[in-house]
């Protein structure tokens, strides 16, 4: 019976366009073959037309893309058979002005998979030439795609945990660096004026549209590299021709269709590779179905094999300023690190003999070291009113004085970010507690990472924390220690200890807690944040200290609005062994009751990559011993 | 210093004037002849600088490139954009005499290999005396990235 409908479905057509009749044998053969062969039921057809379950999971399946640009039948979005059928016809379509506006060209995935499928040389179908495509994908000269991984940054909430994008690499002759090969990213559409919280929320809970957009590579270094200083880990695909062909046609199909954005699962990570997963046996979202961190899928890449090898082939490291700082910096030896010191407190030392008597080369090392650093620390906009300007000026212009040349670079890199541990903690503790008396603890923190477990890939000393939950059980009686909503430590570290390197650290924490160690029964709402200065004393030891304010429920008339100040040290025992001391002294300001500290020493073993100890004693009117075993998940 | 003084002179006053009204010598610009200064300043908020949120800056410079084809050919616009995004890479690059964002600009104007070091030899030379200027700091980004281009342009033709 159906048959039939897709006869009369073909002849109809038929009048209605300006196919020949010839041609409509040829149509149903193909509609035949593609019945026979179930393609409208084939995974790789459903992963064309991104067909998910809705985000809840009830309800039928339906296309995560709502633009309606994006489907040839009126129900392509519910029902991949008539979408699979009408595409078919429409892939017959004779070219009326524009080809790029042609079937063949707009839904270039599905155009090569159905190719593969029903082999349409055999058919009588005319293949159309796609200008656009073509000049976009290089006319074929991409020669394999790479996985870009941007660290964390902790400027923007969507950014917190990286992101993750696609570069297309050519091997065309023009094509010598990687600068201008096409990336793909995806990314919410935000409207202009948009504030903070609403930001967040709709992010969150997918108030936003989203989409894949197509831009050179070098505006995503810059933006990275040199703006947000995030590292660039670059991971080269062990994928052939005829599967780079399929992923190159199939991102083209659905670059400016329009998502539904969600921050925490289907968010830039999980569209990127849902792209990839196009290609049959390559499976490398992780199996998590409440969030996709880019770390994580960077993991499970890593791991990942496609056609018995290793999906990654390479992989490439493209350090932000920041680190180009550091790297080259620490690859100076003692006299010239002691110059740029010398320049960067007095700029006019670049006159005295103590620079001047350098060789070319000793002088190419320390201008370059200081080149990245005054890009690093100063603020262009300002023009003229940062002194910082002036000073990048001066080390410009003395390196145009010295010959053409490279100057020596170390060719240390950071640890991958795949061989970092993965993003989820859940630890059981056991505790004495010097008021309630001994208990167990069970902590579960969905992401990311604290100061003591910062690695690869992370922001050393930093803490970024969300969802965390903290559960404790003394004498039989189960209690919410705490609950935080977030928690962010960001602070910069200072490598070569030079001015102004260190930045200005922040804190910000929200969430549910106890009262004190004191209390089971005295949960209150808190919110705190903090500024403050960093002194990195050696590459082992930072020390902090911040001071702020905190609005908390008033609970045993402790008050509802503090002042906090806070001292900080964290210590790197060995590549295994971390320590934080930490002081805090909180004064009342709405209550009579006289301030109090609260202190803690914390420290981690790393047992492996999936698992560590932690000790810690904690003091905050009551006293409390903690050991804990934490398993990474 | 006189050199100098001409290159930075054209960059900053050429934002005012049409194509024809420029000094001699500095030639079409795709900064001031394509509408590309604006097509580089979208007013984008505080959180549109981030990489998680759509931001097609190289595809508005393309699109208003449309308007002038000779000065504002997608080959030019694109450079200009590249030296706009990486200005501070190819300063520092230039005076060291090689470098991939050099190596990037150069493809994209579609340089033989045979001119290439004659061209970065002579931009050299210019910006050596353009960041000798104290002067130099009061530019903004545009200004800059558009002196380089002339720079460009200039070794480019003479070559």
């Amino acid at each position: 019976m159906h048959r039939y409908k897709l006869y009369f479905s073909a002849i109809f057509w038929a009048l209605v366009s300006q196919v020949s009749y010839a041609q409509i044998s040829d149509v149903n053969l193909l509609l035949d073959k593609a019945s026979q062969l179930k393609l409208s039921e084939q995974p790789t057809w459903l992963k064309l037309l991104h067909y998910e379950k809705p985000p809840l999971g009830f309800g039928a399946s339906r296309s995560a893309i709502h633009s309606d640009s994006f489907f040839n039948a009126p129900t392509g979005s519910t029902n991949p058979r008539a979408e699979l059928e009408t595409t078919i016809l429409a892939f017959f379509e004779p070219v009326t002005t524009d080809a790029n506006k042609h079937a063949q060209c707009e839904f270039r995935g599905r155009f090569v998979w159905l190719e593969r499928q029903l082999n349409f040389a055999t058919s009588g179908l005319v293949p159309i030439e796609c200008p656009n495509f073509n000049e976009w994908s290089l006319n074929g000269t991409t020669e394999s795609i790479s996985i870009i991984f941007a660290t964390g940054y902790l400027g923007n909430p969507a950014s917190y945990y990286g992101h993750t994008l696609l570069k297309m690499n050519s091997n065309g002759a023009n094509k010598t660096t990687k600068l201008e090969d096409v990336t793909v990213n995806y990314g919410a559409i935000v409207p202009p004026g948009e504030g903070p919280i609403p930001y967040i929320f709709k992010g969150l809970f997918g108030g936003y549209d989203a989409g894949f957009t197509h831009i050179q590579y070098y505006f995503h270094t810059h933006n990275y590299g040199e703006n947000e200083l995030r590292d660039l880990w670059e991971y080269e695909l062990n994928l052939s021709s005829g599967e780079v062909e399929l992923v190159l046609a199939h991102a083209w199909e659905v670059i400016r269709k329009k998502y539904t954005y969600y921050f925490t699962k289907r968010n830039c990570a999980y569209r990127m590779a849902e792209i990839l997963e196009i290609i049959d046996d390559v499976k490398i979202l992780p199996n998590n179905s409440v969030w996709t961190i880019p770390q994580a899928l960077i993991q499970q890449v890593a791991k990942a094999e496609h056609q018995g090898q290793s999906l990654v082939k390479n992989i490439k490291y493209h350090p932000s300023r920041q680190s180009r700082l550091h790297l080259k910096f620490t690859a100076l030896n003692q006299t010239n690190q002691a110059i740029v010191h010398q320049i960067a407190k007095d700029i006019n030392i670049l006159q005295h003999t103590a620079f001047t008597s350098l060789k070319d080369d000793d002088k190419q090392q320390v201008l370059d070291t200081l080149l990245d650093y005054y890009q690093f620390i100063r603020d262009e906009s300002l023009l003229e009113e940062d002194r910082n300007n002036s000073k990048y000026r001066q080390v410009l212009a003395a390196r145009y004085q010295l010959p053409p040349g490279i100057s020596t670079e170390t060719n240390t890199i950071k640890k991958p970010p795949h061989l970092g541990r993965k993003p989820s903690l859940v630890s059981f503790s056991n505790i004495h507690n010097s008021a309630i008396g001994d208990g167990i603890s069970v902590r579960i923190r969905p992401a990311y990472y604290d100061a003591l477990d910062a690695d690869y890939g992370h922001i050393k000393n930093a803490s970024l924390t969300m969802g965390e939950a903290h559960l404790t059980l003394f004498n039989d009686d189960l209690t919410l220690r705490n609950l935080t909503f977030i928690k962010i430590e960001s602070v910069s570290n200072a490598v070569t200890r030079l001015p102004e390197e260190s930045g200005r650290p922040w804190r910000l924490e929200a969430g549910l807690e106890q009262l004190s160690l004191s209390c089971q029964n005295c949960l209150i709402a808190k919110i705190q944040g903090d500024i403050g200065q960093t002194f990195v004393l050696n590459n082992k030891l930072m020390v902090a200290g911040f001071l702020g304010g905190s609005i908390q429920e008033n609970n045993q008339a402790f008050g509802s609005i503090h002042l906090n100040t806070r001292l900080l040290a964290n210590i790197e025992i060995n590549a295994k062994t971390r320590v934080q001391f930490s002081s805090q002294y909180r004064e009342h300001l709405d209550s009579s009751r006289s301030g109090i500290f609260i202190n803690a020493i914390r420290a981690r073993y790393q047992i492996n990559n999936d698992m560590d100890l932690r000790f810690s004693y904690e003091k905050n009117i009551a006293e409390e011993i903690t050991a804990s075993v934490s398993f990474y998940w | 210093m006189k050199k100098i003084k001409i290159i930075a002179a054209s960059a900053i006053i050429s934002f005012g004037v049409t194509a024809e009204e420029k000094q001699v010598g500095t030639g079409p610009n795709p900064f001031t002849d394509c509408g590309i200064g604006a097509a580089l300043f979208p007013n984008t908020h505080w959180a549109a600088v981030t990489s998680n949120v759509i931001w097609d800056i190289g595809t508005t410079a393309v699109t208003s490139a449309t308007a002038s084809p000779e000065t504002c050919s997608a080959k030019n616009v694109q450079a200009a954009a590249f030296i706009y995004e990486s200005y501070n890479n190819l300063a520092e690059e230039t005076a060291k005499g090689s470098g991939e964002h050099l190596a990037s600009l150069l493809n994209i104007l579609e340089t033989s290999e045979n001119n290439r070091e004659n061209i970065i030899s002579k931009v050299r030379s210019g910006m050596a005396d353009f960041v000798s200027s104290p002067d130099y700091v009061k530019l903004d980004q545009v200004q800059k990235a558009s002196a380089y281009y002339n720079l460009v342009y200039q070794a480019g033709s003479n070559s």
